[in-house]
């Protein structure tokens, strides 16, 4: 079945470069804007036993089903902010999350599950066995899923040892993220970290955007075995829906986010 | 020593105070609108003109912060961000972790996330953007953790704008299950409305649930990480439903018929034990 991106996107270079790049791999792709967010339309089901399915209409009258698509990215929805009120922005988070947890292949830059502060942050790095330290820093430290891509200040591509790069990676999780961007002071006498940032600035990373565009790419479209279960409908299924939906069993999905969630 | 967080004006922190009078259970409490002013919060205590906890000194903490104020300064969402760090992180017990209590920003969300025995979830659908199912007996409510006022759906407008989440209705009683690690207390709702909380005209008297719904209400609490919650249930005549689990429940209004505060009750019972 086609893989399809659901992509809440904001107006950045970066967001605009990688909907290119995925368009031309030939990735499907929703783009939902603060320009026609109002002009989709969700019909989403979640049944007696928790199983999902549902449809996303287009402001071009497409249909696509829940089971086509693979996963969200989101860099931010604070563009609704301007446009609806409290409760209508509560809900339409409400409805992302929904998505998210449902799409475990999702790519987000808010926080879903844990107020995140400095104090957890420092406590996390400890955790894993990371000095916390605010003096200086000489590394930007980008991570998108399981990928990591250190840059020097300098504007060179660098590399992490593979067991302090697993430990950011670790943090990042911890704090409840999937991407992000750490601030690193790494040398010959050791490594300490900065900051933590859930909104990356992809400016700051020296490795070709088109690496990056791919990691987000596989990500966001990883093969999971038994997503789409055609074998769930029964035969005395009712429904309103095309028959070539078919449910989603959460359960089988694995838990990529992390028992924070 | 129990702390209380919160606000002065919250009715439960008030039944709690008053409830607690006969006890032997010491209370302290902590205004959530003086944190970053009169209170200050540091790694080894909370400090205010007149008083001092250590960290240590405390025991428990029931939770009861709300949103912050409009316009708050950047000491008090600083302080604030500390102390709802501590208490996820700090306190041996916290009735809720604030971390633990986020599930319920998306209602769908939140029975997503169980695994469930006995009880059955309604029937969802989650509409933006274009008309309800085309199903009688349907009602709509807040799909975040927005109160709203559930209603059946020949009330509502043909068409959504926002994400809004219908459920079939489950015709039955309404049962209120507050459950406190592995104790529960039940609570019986008759009503003619939808939505009890919003009608005068109501009955509520204590109820004992099956041995079976009280142990999944337990395994629902241990699955989403809480200590105490408010879990709202619909007893049909051939079913259980779970509607809802509320991380801050509002418990007062369940004992109002009920001479023996059995909640209350309960609820210090643990505290005691701690």
């Amino acid at each position: 079945m086609k893989k399809t991106i659901l992509v809440f996107k904001s107006n950045t270079d970066f967001d605009n470069q990688l909907i290119e790049f995925l368009k031309q791999k030939g990735v499907k792709l929703l783009i939902i804007s603060n320009n026609n967010i109002f002009d989709w339309k969700f019909y989403l089901h979640q049944n007696e036993k928790n199983l999902h399915k549902g449809q996303i209409t287009s402001p071009n009258k497409e249909i696509i089903c829940l089971s086509e698509i693979s996963a969200i990215y989101i860099d931010t929805i604070s563009w609704l902010d301007k446009n609806t009120s409290s409760y209508e922005f509560n809900a339409w988070h409400a409805l992302i999350i929904w998505l998210i947890y449902t799409l475990p292949n999702s790519i987000y830059n808010f926080n879903l599950s844990i107020d995140n502060n400095e104090l957890r942050f420092v406590d996390s790095l400890k955790k894993n066995k990371i000095k916390f330290s605010k003096i200086n820093y000489n590394h930007f430290v980008h991570c998108i899923g399981e990928n990591l891509y250190a840059s020097t200040t300098k504007g060179q591509m660098a590399i992490l040892p593979p067991k302090t790069a697993r430990k950011f990676l670790k943090t990042m999780s911890d704090l409840g993220f999937n991407n992000g961007q750490f601030l690193v002071n790494y040398n010959k006498y050791g490594c300490s970290c900065y900051s933590f940032s859930q909104k990356p600035d992809w400016s700051q990373c020296a490795f070709p955007k088109n690496i990056l565009f791919q990691s987000i790419q596989q990500t966001l479209t990883k093969e999971t075995s038994n997503i789409w279960l055609k074998s769930q409908l029964t035969p005395n299924f009712t429904s309103n829906f095309k028959s070539n939906e078919c449910f989603i069993a959460r359960e089988l999905i694995p838990n990529l986010i992390g028992d924070t969630y | 020593m129990i702390l209380i967080a919160g606000l002065a004006n919250d009715p439960i922190v008030q039944h709690i105070f008053k409830e607690s009078r006969n006890t032997e259970i010491s209370f302290a409490f902590l205004n959530q609108e003086h944190i970053g002013g009169k209170i200050v919060i540091d790694e080894e205590k909370i400090s205010s003109q007149d008083w001092t906890i250590y960290h240590d000194q405390i025991q428990a903490v029931i939770n009861r912060l709300v949103g912050t104020p409009k316009n708050p300064s950047q000491n008090h969402i600083s302080q604030l961000e500390k102390f709802i760090y501590y208490l996820d992180t700090k306190y041996p017990e916290v009735l809720n972790r604030p971390s633990s209590g986020l599930s319920n920003l998306s209602k769908p969300k939140q029975l997503s996330m169980l695994k469930l025995n006995n009880l059955l979830i309604p029937n969802s659908f989650i509409c933006a953007g274009t008309q309800p199912p085309k199903k009688s007996n349907l009602i709509y409510k807040s799909i975040s953790s927005v109160r709203s006022i559930v209603r059946n759906h020949s009330e509502h407008k043909k068409n959504v704008k926002e994400p809004v989440l219908f459920q079939e209705r489950c015709f039955g009683n309404n049962v209120r299950v507050h459950c406190l690690a592995t104790n529960v207390e039940s609570t019986l709702i008759f009503c003619d409305e939808i939505d009890y909380r919003y009608n005068s005209h109501k009955l509520i008297h204590r109820y004992k649930i099956p041995q079976e719904i009280a142990n999944e209400c337990i395994e629902i609490n241990r699955q989403l990480k809480l200590t105490f919650s408010g879990i709202d249930l619909i007893k049909s005549s051939n079913a259980w439903y779970l509607l809802e689990v509320n991380p801050a429940p509002g418990f007062a209004f369940f004992e109002k018929n009920d001479p023996n505060k059995s909640i209350s009750k309960m609820l210090f019972k643990y505290l005691t034990k701690l």
